[in-house]
């Protein structure tokens, strides 16, 4: 299944990039193991993870939510706004 | 432009007209702006990002609970984006109540939960060229609490 992940705020200078598509297995991949493979690909989030929370399509999701193909999964690092 | 979330300066005359409203006996603005100072660092520019339509959502949910909170007789707010200089208004959160009273509190509770909830981030410019994300608050999922 294909999964296009959105880096927020500082997140973006992190992985050096907006946003990417990924090429997932296919079969019940949730959020938090998203988390784990994004971990592997790029080293800089791994002191970031355990503050960030997921959105998908514009709702905010659990960490196990289960990912469907198509989903646009948003990383949200803590926020800043005001 | 979003009716939250907008990459224009922010406009007070169309929210005060949206609240016009001849019940009321107060209204409370609040403007959030951009400061030339940040924990002791000269700051010349702010770049606000949001999650667009995440942060519509969440500030149309924090109107309507600081209108059923503080039974206040409306609440707008609106957040700006992208690359703002000394002095312009990040945010304008505008509170029409009954009385001044819980018009402050209204308003001060709006902005505290826009702080806290809302997905936007802002990095910092310095004089020396400089940038970085600010440290914020981790979202919680309790937006409905």
């Amino acid at each position: 299944m294909r999964v296009t992940v959105v880096y927020y705020g500082g997140l973006k200078q992190d992985v050096g990039m907006r946003s990417e598509t990924l090429e997932l297995p296919d079969g019940a991949l949730r959020v938090g193991e998203l988390g784990e493979v994004l971990r592997e690909r790029h080293p800089a989030l791994a002191g970031r993870l355990h503050t960030v929370a997921y959105a998908v399509n514009d709702a905010l999701v659990d960490a196990d939510y289960v990912l469907q193909d198509g989903d646009e999964a948003s990383l949200l690092p803590p926020v800043s706004g005001g | 432009m979003g009716r939250w979330i907008t990459s224009e300066p922010l406009a007070l005359e169309p929210l005060l007209r949206e609240l016009d409203d001849p019940a009321s006996g107060a209204v409370v603005v609040f403007l959030g702006t951009v400061r030339n100072e940040n924990e002791g660092r000269p700051v010349r520019a702010i770049t606000y990002e949001a999650h667009e339509r995440l942060a519509e959502q969440v500030l149309s949910a924090i109107e309507r609970e600081t209108v059923e909170r503080f039974g206040v007789r409306g609440c707008r707010i609106q957040h700006r984006t992208g690359l703002l200089q000394l002095g312009e208004a990040s945010v304008a959160i505008v509170v029409s109540a009954g009385h001044r009273g819980e018009a402050y509190a209204a308003s001060r509770y709006a902005i505290d939960e826009v702080k806290r909830r809302a997905p936007i981030w802002k990095e910092e410019h310095y004089a020396g060229g400089e940038s970085r994300y600010l440290d914020g608050v981790p979202l919680t999922h309790t937006a409905e609490d």
